[in-house]
């Protein structure tokens, strides 16, 4: 049994056992590293945070307790974060700019919710890069990989090709979980859920939020009488039907294309109306859903099968 | 019917891969149900019981499903502490979820997941009631001041220098700090060299696509 056939099983759970590329985890380590460096750690948001909040309590509730974080310190973790994260994309002293970058992130994104209540790149990027901080994100296209290769032709090489696969998996896990989430949030209670569908909430936004919407800054003006309400009600039934098919990759990855499709679909919809911020997160993940094969340092998988049947047959050399 | 004849037939049905999904998804949507109205609806209906049934019914359910989740997981490929770590943020995630309580960094991303019935109003304006701000540049354009739009790189309009997230906090605060929004602006303006500033209260009537700016006498922050 190869486990090339049409038949062969490729939930999650299967997909974990499955070879990986290490070119595709440093793709991720630097598309992240990026984004993160071009919208959070570069931003001024802290300072506009420490001056709008001034002398208020914090509103909203973290586990890490409030008083830890001044305005200084978190912007002083924002610098720190900066650097650490400048590292990361290079691939210098991965190991430890991926965690330092990961604890900043943590604590200036704690600072900036416990006042605003806001849900952006915290919600994505806390978690992968905690999975970054625990996977072998620096074995390929970076400044580690090459001080290894010219030290010594063996090193960076014969690892276990599924230590490539299962961060990227669940990282892309987490996302779809995110708007699964999303999706449950919106119908739960089910009283609730089906007030939901009238669309008021979206026709709420697109009312209130007109003056700062794209479409407002491109036309002059609504698209159509936003008074109207069928529009919104097609729009709630999409929105919760999007969401919920972000189970479908935790299923089988052969309709990923078409999720994630959607998904940027989705939060461009919601950018014209005037919620900015997601397209470019949804973006920066869209590089969790490539296909490990199309770099050319991943074997083909052994199938179902192969997990437990782990030893030497598995290991292959890292293309350079 | 014996009891252990019911017992064999409702054995037989739990052997379906199709019964057990569907039991399975009826068990945890009527958790899911019933933890948000407890956390976010206090005031709903007591939950009828059937419902308190199969509340009870997730502990059969999880004795089942237990040992076999914990089977699938020892065998994935991922490092043992690893795996705890992230089943911990997992379990904690989900706790947010169900109870619909957000405590950073878990969150039941419920995010416009509240129902709103929004006024029939003809006029479309900003929420709150502090003045937009009007930039009459030197080259004699005017320019209505939008924080999100300044902090777009696609459509900012250069009257102010922000970043989307600046962006989005100046937006946020608009309502709860009106005037720290508006001198962190002015001063931003100033520094930058725009021309005259006005305050007005900018409307955009839904029928007929007409922007309306009522002027708004200044007010000295």
């Amino acid at each position: 049994m190869n486990g090339m056939g049409a038949s062969r099983r490729d939930g999650f759970f299967d997909r974990l056992h499955w070879s990986g590329s290490a070119r595709h985890l440093a793709l991720i380590r630097i598309v992240v590293g990026l984004h993160l460096l071009q919208w959070v750690f570069r931003s001024d948001y802290l300072t506009y945070v420490d001056e709008m909040s001034a002398g208020s309590a914090p509103l909203y509730w973290s586990v890490i307790p409030a008083s830890w974080m001044t305005a200084s310190v978190a912007q002083t973790l924002q610098w720190i974060g900066f650097l650490a994260c400048t590292l990361m994309i290079i691939g210098l002293c991965t190991r430890v700019v991926t965690v330092l970058t990961t604890v900043s992130f943590l604590l200036t994104n704690h600072f900036y919710y416990i006042y605003t209540g806001n849900h952006d790149d915290w919600l994505y990027f806390n978690f992968i890069l905690l999975t970054l901080c625990c996977a072998r994100c620096a074995d390929a296209w970076s400044l580690d990989a090459w001080w290894r290769s010219t030290r010594s032709s063996a090193a960076g090489t014969c690892h276990n090709s599924q230590m490539y696969r299962w961060p990227v998996e669940v990282m892309m896990a987490w996302f779809c979980l995110l708007y699964v989430e999303a999706g449950i949030a919106k119908l739960f209670p089910l009283e609730h859920g089906m007030a939901w569908f009238t669309g008021g909430t979206i026709q709420s936004v697109a009312i209130t939020r007109l003056l700062d919407s794209p479409i407002y800054w491109w036309f002059g003006r609504a698209l159509f009488d936003y008074r109207l309400q069928w529009p919104f009600v097609l729009m709630a039934i999409v929105s919760v039907v999007v969401e919920l098919s972000a189970l479908i990759p935790l299923i089988t990855s052969r309709w990923n294309a078409a999720v994630f499709a959607a998904v940027m679909a989705l939060h461009i919809g919601i950018y014209s109306v005037g919620v900015p911020g997601f397209p470019q997160i949804a973006l920066a993940c869209g590089c969790l859903f490539l296909r490990p094969e199309w770099f050319g340092d991943c074997r083909p998988h052994l199938g179902s099968v192969a997990h437990d049947q782990r030893g030497p047959t598995d290991r292959l050399p890292l293309a350079a | 019917m014996s009891g252990k004849v019911v017992w064999s037939r409702l054995g037989n049905l739990w052997a379906r891969r199709p019964i057990r999904i569907a039991v399975s998804l009826l068990l945890l949507i009527n958790l899911q149900d019933m933890t948000s109205s407890a956390t976010r609806f206090s005031h709903l209906a007591p939950k009828p019981w059937l419902q308190w049934l199969l509340l009870l019914l997730l502990i059969p359910w999880c004795a089942y499903y237990a040992p076999r989740i914990v089977r699938r997981l020892s065998s994935i490929p991922i490092p043992q502490p690893v795996l705890a770590l992230f089943c911990g943020v997992l379990i904690c995630q989900a706790v947010c979820a169900l109870g619909e309580r957000e405590v950073y960094p878990f969150s039941p991303v419920g995010m416009y997941g509240y129902p709103v019935h929004p006024g029939s109003n003809e006029w479309a304006c900003r929420p709150g009631d502090s003045p937009d701000l009007i930039v009459h540049a030197a080259d004699g354009s005017v320019h209505q001041v939008s924080y999100f739009r300044e902090g777009d790189p696609l459509f900012a309009t250069g009257a102010l220098s922000l970043d989307m997230k600046s962006g989005w906090i100046l937006e946020k605060f608009r309502i709860r700090n009106p005037t720290a929004v508006e001198q962190a602006a002015v001063r931003q303006l100033s520094q930058d060299g725009h021309g005259r500033l006005d305050r007005a209260l900018i409307q955009v009537n839904l029928r007929t696509g007409q922007t309306s700016r009522q002027p708004v006498t200044r007010r000295e922050p």
